[in-house]
């Protein structure tokens, strides 16, 4: 608009300097929540371990199930540094393995043929070796007293092979080729020597453990394997129980299938000493683990712990080396419920300490009588009446004079919490069980008393019964006047001094900028939890939703949000519908009861109501219930089979198929995008600088489909419209790479995508290089227009409703109405992962991209002025293209630090990025989430431009004012006087 | 009570002496000339002189006076016209922006044109006769053509500042969506 030019032109460049910030720096760690997750701390590689021989503090180091190496202060519960060993695109089934060498200073993980040594003070990669076969066993050379070498086993082929690396620098110093064709097992590295243990298949059925021993400084084989067992006890791998690898004497645990027997060696005898498994007090062991010190210098003593169905009990041995045999010392008696054992050493010493829901128990190794005991009560069972029991468990112990131990021990719980306790107190838990979060959703906080009703309520009545009823009401609220008012002095120092924090509405109530929200996830391990987004992501609770078996995952399709409660639909046609505020489950239904079936869509009929229509896996549609659902209703579906299809719901139960696409052959359907549900249009048109207008092509029905094609690496780009399925746009980006993230959003009028493509973005002379076609990551952003030229509605005219599937006369000539459409690329820096749109109230505010860059662990905001592909090409903008905050454009897109939501934190594995709108017009709330962490925050597109920020002093402004006052009561007696001293003088 | 016969009024003092005899003028000087082109005739004598003359001119007539009201009222009627050019040169001026001065201008703009049209029959009142009723108003209708076109430049400032909504954007917020006779319902997720 010609009026604006003087306006908008100093304020496009305060536009551009304020856009140019998703985040100030002092609202940075205020609006802003991480929650850096590991994942499940796993049994055999969560450990207590001193960074390094100088330090006098150890941290707590895991490698969780995820595969995400990490150090964590025992202090705080902080994560000191992680390490991801696998990209989470990768396909891992094997757990890794974790070493931690006494007295040095890095550690030492292997994930299938990859080893890698990593600082353990800072997590820095030292070196990585990677092999051509699953690393079955790593270990560290005895010999060497400073600098221990790596050995490691790997199963290359038919071969075993096993290397020694030096320690500093990972280069191979000997490998030995083992062709007998047995399945490697483990490595046991003692003295001078290093035993290599496999399983040879027996005849009929099961495995004999064969040891072979190894020259460590050569890797030559000393003499014949030896054979240990008869052929039916070892069944499977999982039959063999430790393989103690650093205790002072190398010990092989093994049990039959039945959990009959136990028989224990000694590595590098023959000698087998052979224990009967009792049954304590009738209770039958289903699982046994056994317990010994990672300290080589620590006595030869290690614990059996024997789980039970709902008890469990341990056996501590002592090793005679001498005699080659292992006795029994003593009982650890049975106790009820699922326990956990953990082992440590000090020095010589070696301690075992017990974990049950009610008690810590330490004792030593060396006799059976208890040194100290803590009632405990894990803090994480909060208000939980029932105990939980203990996973598994890592403990360290200090002994200190005069017979007293400091305990810290690092529970794993089965709700997935983990939870540090020090002598007996709770100190700290990290929820690791939120970790592989699959859908999540922004719910409102319902209204507590709902006021419009109580009015209505009394707006029905005679008067003096409204009267009465509001006394009533009036009474009944000044129950709050005292905690209000006690409250008031320090809301108001509060807020004058700028204290935020104190400011933040602790409790689960509506706030005034709607920032308050509740934020439900559910886990791919069957959990489901809310978190509370106005509170720095507090968990408010946090239920194990369905119960699921060790391997299965919980595919959760939906969060749809309802009056006070959510239903979480997952695949199967498996639906939960919880209360929001408390996590009650209020119905469920289990999967898999249809066959086929995939999902229910709810759809709403004629009268508003709404209708649960099912949806197969093959993209048809099940018997539809008995309901109108008016004229034209389609249902679009995906199949499994890359054809999406619309179905025409008619009144009787056969739903009509209306339509089909199909990409063309070679491709398949990568993903279909719409329009976010929320997506309100403020303007329809977009005014440009000569006052004209282009009309926006808006049609809620439309469809972004993107289909790759593999084999000639090309992407297309789809759009339809939903109701008649008929393609109004297409683009095909030809010799891309299809591997890597091909990633699109779409909303009001326009639609981004991200890939990896020939650039078309540069100019002509520029694309081809010797001939070769420069590639790279490209960001297009399209716009549509109802038509060209502006001013003009294109065929429909002044019409105000349209129909795609029955076009009118009007349009017969060009029956599809197509749109105009514009587009720009971008040449990018690196991969997006994932795209989305922020959504404000009116959808006033000029949208952002919200686009998660994997490469810098970070979420990022681009404003759409940035993208609008209207700006001109190859020329300075016109005076009316300025008015519109049009730039020249620029093919290369750096991301700038500015624009990085996350700022300094290192937020990995989100994959999927939700917004909702707050009451502010300006502020819309973002949640990411993924594989491991989540990270919440606030985004204003283009500033917050209806909120005082937090530079807005209000004591200064109150002063000035007081000031102001005082002043004038002061001055006004002289004033007085002087003009009637002018009066009489005059 | 006896009375001090009264010998002499004092001698009264020299104020009332100075009021009752206020300075001569100045005589002029006979034997210096008046500058060339200066008669000698003081507003008061000439007033004097003149108020002597007028009983000497005979009063004017009824047609004569009516012409010359009609003559005046044309000057007036031609009035707003003789500021156009420099209203125009000043709205040039002070650009198409919106800052105080502009507004205040084109406000005056408005404001002069809109009075004189309001007023247009007092301001011609006194120049009203039966003799002039009959011509008046043509030289009325010219007035208020003249503060149509003052007015006119004043439509053409604000156009030129984009205050008047003749574009298509300025009615984009009444313009509604299109409204899908069909609706989709989408089962991807």
């Amino acid at each position: 608009m010609r009026l604006s030019v003087p306006i908008l032109l100093p304020s496009v460049a305060v536009l551009f300097a304020s856009i140019g910030h998703a985040i100030f720096a002092d609202e940075a760690y205020q609006t802003d929540y991480h929650l850096p997750l590991l994942g499940l701390p796993q049994a055999h590689t969560t450990l207590f371990h001193r960074p390094s021989a100088a330090s006098k503090a150890s941290l707590l180091y895991t490698l969780s199930d995820r595969l995400v190496l990490g150090a964590v202060n025992p202090k705080d519960g902080a994560v000191v540094w992680r390490q991801q060993l696998a990209n989470q695109a990768e396909n891992h089934t094997a757990s890794g393995l974790l070493k931690a060498p006494e007295r040095g200073n890095t550690l030492i993980s292997a994930f299938n043929g990859k080893i890698q040594t990593w600082d353990a003070t800072d997590g820095r990669l030292v070196w990585e070796w990677q092999s051509r076969g699953r690393i079955r066993s790593i270990e560290t050379a005895a010999s060497s007293e400073d600098e221990k070498d790596i050995l490691a086993l790997s199963h290359e082929g038919a071969d075993a092979i096993i290397r020694r690396l030096a320690a500093g620098t990972g280069y191979l110093l000997w490998e030995y080729v083992n062709a007998s064709g047995d399945t490697p097992y483990s490595l046991v590295s003692y003295k001078d020597s290093v035993f290599y243990l496999s399983l040879h298949s027996a005849l009929l059925k099961g495995f004999k453990i064969k040891v072979t021993e190894l020259d460590a400084s050569t890797g030559k084989q000393i003499g014949q394997p030896t054979v240990l067992n008869s052929d039916s006890e070892v069944t499977s791998e999982d039959s063999i129980l430790h393989v103690g690898a650093n205790s002072d004497v190398p010990i092989i645990i093994w049990t039959d299938k039945g959990l009959k027997t136990l028989k224990i060696n000694i590595i590098g005898t023959k000698q087998i000493t052979t224990v009967n498994i009792p049954s304590s007090q009738g209770d039958l062991a289903e699982e046994i683990v056994v317990h010994a010190s990672r300290s080589s210098t620590a006595l030869p003593h290690f614990l059996i712990h024997y789980k039970a169905a709902n008890s469990h009990w341990g056996e501590v041995y002592h090793i005679d080396a001498a005699k080659s045999t292992a006795k029994k010392a003593f009982d650890l008696p049975l106790l009820g419920g699922k326990g956990a054992f953990s082992a440590s050493s000090q020095g010589p010493d070696v301690f075992f300490t017990r974990h049950t829901a009610f008690e810590n128990i330490l004792v030593s190794s060396a006799a059976p009588n208890v040194l100290n005991s803590w009632n405990v009560r894990p803090k994480s069972h909060g208000g939980m009446l029932d105990p939980q029991d203990i996973t598994h468990a890592a403990s360290e112990v200090i002994a200190r004079a005069g017979s007293t131990y400091a305990v810290r021990s690092a529970l794993a719980l089965p709700s997935g919490d983990w939870e540090l306790i020090r002598n007996g107190n709770p100190s700290w838990v990290r929820p690791e069980g939120l970790a592989g979060m699959t859908a999540a959703a922004f719910v409102g906080i319902a209204k507590q008393e709902d006021l419009a009703e109580e009015l209505a309520a009394e707006s029905m009545r005679n008067p003096l019964a409204a009267y009465l009823h509001r006394v009533t009401r009036h009474v009944r609220d000044l129950q709050y006047l005292p905690d209000w008012s006690g409250a008031l002095p320090k809301r108001l120092l509060g807020s004058l001094i700028g204290d935020k924090a104190s400011t933040y509405d602790q409790s689960l109530r509506r706030d005034g900028f709607g920032f308050h929200k509740i934020v439900l996830i559910a886990t791919d391990r069957g959990r489901l939890a809310a978190l509370d987004a106005g509170n720095q992501g507090k968990v408010i609770w946090n239920i194990q939703a369905v119960s699921l078996k060790a391997e299965e995952t919980w595919d959760v399709l939906d969060i749809e949000v309802e009056e006070g409660t959510a239903l979480i639909r997952a695949k199967g046609g498996e639906f939960l519908r919880v209360v929001v505020n408390t996590g009650t489950i209020l119905q469920y239904q289990p999967g898999a009861m249809i066959k086929s079936l995939k999902t229910f869509v709810s759809v709403l009929d004629s009268s508003g109501k709404k209708v649960l229509i099912p949806v197969n896996d093959n993209g048809c549609l099940g018997d539809l219930p008995k309901a109108d659902f008016g004229h034209g209703t389609i249902v679009v579906t995906e199949g499994e089979d890359s054809v999406v299809r619309g179905w025409g719901l008619t009144k009787g139960t056969n739903p009509k198929l209306i339509w089909r696409f199909m990409p063309a052959s070679g491709e398949r359907v990568e993903s279909v995008n719409v329009r976010p549900s929320y997506d309100p249009v403020a303007s329809i048109g977009k005014a440009l600088g000569d006052r004209n207008v282009l009309y926006k092509y808006l049609n809620p029905n439309l469809l972004l489909i993107t289909a790759i094609g593999v084999e000639i690496s090309a992407a297309t780009f789809y759009i339809l419209d939903g109701t008649s399925g008929s393609v109004i746009y297409s683009v095909t980006h030809p010799g891309g790479d299809t591997r890597q993230p091909i990633v699109s959003t779409m909303s009001e009028n326009w639609f981004a995508y991200s890939l990896y493509s020939e650039s078309t973005a540069v100019t002509q002379d520029v694309t081809q290089i010797d001939g070769q076609k420069l590639k790279g990551y490209q960001l297009v952003v399209s716009e549509l227009y109802e038509s060209l030229y502006p001013n003009d509605r294109g065929s429909l005219g002044s019409s105000t409703n349209f129909s795609t599937v029955y076009p009118t006369a009007a349009d017969e000539d060009d029956s599809l109405a197509s749109p105009h459409v514009i587009s720009q690329t971008y040449l990018i820096p690196g991969p997006i992962s994932s795209m989305s749109v922020t959504s404000t109230l009116q959808g006033i505010t000029t949208r952002s991209l919200l686009c998660v860059v994997p490469d810098l662990h970070a979420l990022i905001s681009i404003s759409k002025a940035f993208l609008d592909p209207r700006r001109p090409v190859g020329r300075d903008p016109s005076a009316s293209e300025m008015e519109e905050g049009l730039f020249r454009y620029s093919p290369l897109l750096g991301f700038e630090p500015k624009w990085i939501l996350s700022h300094k934190r290192d937020v990995i594995s989100i994959s999927n990025v939700i917004t909702s709108p707050s009451l502010l017009e300006s502020t819309s709330l973002v949640f990411a989430f993924g594989n491991l962490d989540l990270f919440g925050s606030r985004v204003s597109p283009i500033g917050a431009f209806d909120i005082l920020g937090n530079g807005f002093s209000k004591l200064q402004l109150v002063l000035t004012v007081v000031a102001l006052g005082v002043g004038t009561t002061l001055v006004t007696p002289f004033v007085r006087r002087k003009q009637i001293d002018g009066t009489w003088k005059a | 009570m006896a009375k001090k016969p009264l010998s002499k009024p004092p001698p009264p003092p020299q104020w009332v002496i100075d009021l009752n005899s206020p300075p001569r003028p100045k005589s002029k000087n006979a034997s210096i000339a008046n500058p060339p082109g200066y008669i000698e005739a003081a507003s008061s004598g000439k007033r004097s002189v003149a108020s002597s003359k007028i009983p000497a001119r005979k009063p004017p007539t009824t047609a004569e006076t009516d012409t010359l009201k009609l003559k005046k009222s044309w000057e007036l009627a031609i009035a707003p016209a003789k500021a156009l050019p420099m209203n125009a040169i000043m709205m040039y001026m002070s650009g198409n922006s919106l800052q105080i001065f502009s507004i205040m201008m084109v406000f005056m703009l408005f404001k002069n044109p809109i009075q004189g049209l309001l007023s247009t029959n007092e301001v011609f009142r006194r120049f009203e006769t039966e003799g002039t009723k009959n011509q008046l108003w043509l030289v009325k209708t010219c007035y208020v053509l003249m503060n149509c076109v003052a007015l006119a430049l004043g439509v053409w400032k604000v156009n030129g500042m984009g205050l008047l909504p003749t574009t298509r954007s300025d009615w984009l917020a009444w313009e509604t969506e299109r409204v899908p006779l069909e609706r989709a319902v989408f089962a991807f997720r």
